[in-house]
């Protein structure tokens, strides 16, 4: 009886944190249509620069812009980095001469275009703001 | 990212020809000031410089398609040509093409990787010291190289393995100082072949370089190799330094060869302790004027939130022919009463400041805070001891050389790139 409670208990506090805390999608990793589906260590590698063609199809990974909630998650996530860390590695492999970072773009919006409309786009969003048409590539 | 001055321009998207230009700065400003009034490293005595370390560049990246881009660099800095001037030249300018993920080839200026900060050098931002070691950085007076730079990269389990391999050349000064003449800087030409196998751990990354190197006068000067010891008698003599001079004539050689050789580990030890280490050996043939030398430096690094304190210990050293040939230079001191005596002692003095000698070792204890992420401020104390005289050190006019001497140096850098 006294584990019924208990579990009645859990089972309402975790319902009275899904009404007070916001709700937290997970990033997605999305492309183009061109773009099979990815894992994780080939996503890292496109985001640091170290892989530019994924099965024959030259890819153009976009970030959205610093301080962005998916952004950060997706760094977190995908990369286990932080702003700082990933802007250190690009600040040294750029003047390594190495390459330069993703291209930045202000809005899901604009990443929504840019994917849609550009061969071997790869991007991230959150799960709730992916098209239905969105090619979805690596979901974790 | 969004609050860096780099810009990207579109100029065109949506096919494998879009256009990227990104546009990206950084620089340094540094003071160094040491408790001695005569001159080290180049620029540092006991008025102060901001000479040493400051720095201002501005790098254009050119994407043209996602195989061919292009890189121009140019840089604000003290001239490797005198020790007056300012200088803006272009440190960069090349293009790259990448026909696959494993491959990367580029052609026009470049930097060879001679160490593990030779790319970076310039760019303070990027490592925490407030100054990185002369004893291991000053094997080579400039690492740009005009040629071919063929890259190769690996992905086994143990970590990402490249090869970079290249082959060009560059036309530098190379910089002597003479207590009776001043700063001389000879105009020399550069061939190098090379390679540097790195490996690239999330914790580590190791490397070890191959530089072959030819060098020769420009214009086509030969470079003097050997001074012949002219006997008077009498246990009296002097070394030939000039053909003006009366002896069998000075030995030259159409240029020089060195080997370097480079190993260099960066370490994370622990979460927030790293340790760096770089040596180098430099085999220098065909003169026994040259700059023979083995160096390097360990350094123990320890990130406490913004703050990265640091020591390190470093060392350079001269070996074989050239140790002795000065030796012998500055020992050998004809009487007065021998006829043209001044001129012939103020030569062998002459010759033997110019070649290219080092005995020195240093500690310094510093740190780095990170103001931003893409700014640092930097401040360092460094101890260096001088052996029996270094290169480093500009001896003044009419005295005898440094030697047996400690140089104290305090540093304040602010650096940053965007």
């Amino acid at each position: 009886m006294k584990r019924v409670k208990f579990l009645m208990c859990c089972a309402g506090l975790v319902n009275l944190m899904c009404l007070v805390l916001p709700t937290w999608a997970g990033v997605v990793v999305v492309a183009n249509a061109n773009v099979h589906k990815l894992d994780v260590p080939t996503v890292q590698r496109i985001y640091t620069g170290k892989v530019i063609e994924v099965a024959g199809v030259a890819v153009s990974p976009v970030n959205l812009h610093a301080g962005q909630p998916a952004r950060q998650r997706f760094l977190a996530d995908y990369l286990q980095q932080n702003e700082d860390t990933y802007l250190a590695y690009w600040t040294v492999r750029r003047y390594v001469g190495k390459g330069v970072p993703p291209r930045e773009l202000a809005s899901v919006a604009d990443v929504i275009a840019y994917v849609q409309s550009t061969p071997g786009a790869v991007a991230y969003l959150d799960e709730a703001d992916v098209p239905a048409s969105m090619n979805v590539v690596l979901r974790k | 990212m969004a609050a860096a001055l780099s810009t990207g321009l579109l100029i065109s998207s949506g096919s494998a020809w879009a256009l990227d230009v990104v546009m990206s700065g950084f620089g340094t400003v540094g003071y160094a000031i040491s408790d001695k009034p005569y001159r080290y490293q180049r620029f540092i005595d006991d008025s102060g410089t901001f000479k040493r370390d400051t720095v201002l560049g501005a790098q254009a990246d050119v994407k043209l398609t996602s195989q061919w881009s292009a890189t121009g660099q140019v840089l604000v800095a003290p001239s490797l040509g005198n020790d007056d001037d300012w200088s803006l030249t272009t440190s960069w300018a090349f293009v790259s093409w990448r026909p696959s993920n494993d491959w990367l080839l580029r052609l026009g200026k470049q930097r060879v990787p001679l160490y593990l900060n030779s790319e970076n050098r310039d760019v303070g931002q990027t490592y925490d010291f407030a100054q990185l070691p002369m004893e291991m950085y000053s094997i080579s007076p400039s690492t740009d190289l005009t040629g071919l730079y063929v890259s190769r990269t690996w992905a086994p389990e143990l970590g990402e393995v490249t090869l970079d391999t290249f082959a060009g050349g560059a036309d530098l000064k190379a910089r002597a100082y003479a207590r009776d003449g001043g700063a001389l800087f000879l105009p020399v030409r550069t061939d190098v072949i090379g390679a540097a196998l790195t490996l690239r751990q999330d914790k580590a990354t190791w490397r070890i370089s191959y530089h072959h190197t030819t060098t020769r006068l420009q214009g086509g000067s030969d470079l003097p190799s050997h001074y012949p010891y002219v006997s008077l008698g009498n246990g009296l003599g002097y070394y030939q330094v000039s053909d003006q001079q009366p002896g069998p004539g000075v030995a030259y050689a159409s240029h020089i060869v060195n080997d370097v050789i480079t190993l260099g580990a960066d370490v994370e030890l622990l979460p927030t302790w790293r340790v760096v280490s770089e040596l180098a050996r430099n085999i220098q043939m065909r003169t026994e004027n040259g700059a023979n030398t083995a160096g390097g430096y360990v350094a123990l690094l320890h990130k406490v939130g913004s703050f990265t304190p640091y020591v390190s210990y470093a060392r350079l050293r001269s070996m074989g022919s050239s140790v002795s040939v000065v030796r012998q230079l500055d020992a050998s001191v004809l009487p007065d009463y021998v006829p043209g005596a001044d001129l012939i002692n103020m030569s062998q003095r002459y010759a033997a400041d110019i070649v290219q000698v080092y005995d020195q070792d240093s500690l310094a204890l510093g740190t780095s805070f990170a103001l931003t992420p893409q700014s640092k401020l930097k401040a360092e104390w460094l101890r260096t001891r001088i052996g029996n005289r270094s290169a480093m050190v500009d001896s003044p006019a009419g005295g005898d050389v440094i030697r047996r001497a400690r140089i104290n140096v305090l540093s304040l850098n602010y650096s940053f790139a965007y």
